[in-house]
């Protein structure tokens, strides 16, 4: 974990919570999607796992020598607004959903 | 019989969210021992999500969806799986990568902490943020297993 600075892992943070909510909204919205995914490892959210998994180490090495700021406070907080926005984005879509609004 | 892989997912989950909130107490206080134990307790829990992860995803692909899921839909509380398990399968996703910027906030900048207040604080953000996610997929696991027992109860009766 060394190689990687605390800015670097907060950005492949944002890279992947926006990555599967945006997955996961296209994937209903467009079967060809879903199909795709699915026909990556089987199955659509194995794919989405996989995504994330190498989303992750890639935006993480990509800015892995970006210095840290002086406080970090900032960087995490923002994930944290990241992650519960996009929890939020694929809840409330599946609420939507749930009721033919989405 | 399913019940052994499902509560091995659950049993792994809550672990983490233990260790998450074991980590977070630490930070309370934040000096040296603190923070070698919030470490420890951040690996531990790294792994146990990370374990989960895979025994949840293993029963979601190979027997969830073939065996549980379309009980659900048909059974009177279908939003368990359609709102409910559809939020939870793609929430507990972001939870290992969290864990992970957690465990490198401790890594880089731990043995600063007990003299560097804003660093503890991003940790006690990131520590306790994870172990309210965490514990929240074992309430959203809870309100999926009522939605699957309603339906059987339903064929039953």
């Amino acid at each position: 974990m060394n190689r990687f600075s605390i800015r670097s892992l907060a950005y492949a943070c944002h890279a992947v919570f926006w990555c599967v909510a945006l997955l996961t909204v296209a994937a209903e919205l467009a079967p060809a999607v879903k199909n795709f995914l699915a026909g990556l490892s089987g199955h659509h959210w194995t794919s989405k796992s996989i995504t994330a998994l190498l989303l992750f180490f890639a935006v993480a090495f990509l800015f892995g020598g970006r210095k840290d700021p002086e406080n970090v406070t900032g960087l995490v907080k923002g994930v944290i607004v990241s992650a519960l926005a996009a929890a939020l984005l694929i809840f409330v879509f599946y609420l939507l959903h749930y009721y033919g609004l989405a | 019989m399913n019940f052994p892989l499902i509560g091995l997912h659950a049993w792994l989950g809550e672990f983490a969210a233990l260790m998450f909130v074991w980590a977070f107490i630490e930070m309370l206080s934040g000096a040296d021992d603190n923070v070698r134990r919030a470490r420890l307790a951040t690996v531990l829990g790294c792994v146990f999500i990370f374990l989960a992860w895979l025994a949840g995803g293993y029963y979601y692909v190979e027997i969830y969806g073939s065996a549980v899921k379309p009980l659900i839909k048909e059974g009177p509380l279908p939003w368990a799986h359609k709102i409910v398990m559809e939020t939870k399968e793609h929430v507990f996703i972001f939870l290992p990568f969290l864990g992970l910027l957690a465990y490198g906030l401790l890594k880089q900048l731990g043995d600063a902490m007990p003299g560097n207040p804003a660093a503890r604080t991003a940790a006690k953000y990131a520590l306790g943020s994870l172990a309210l996610i965490t514990g929240s997929m074992a309430l959203f696991g809870f309100l999926v297993s009522s939605g699957f027992r309603a339906a059987l109860e339903q064929i039953a009766l």
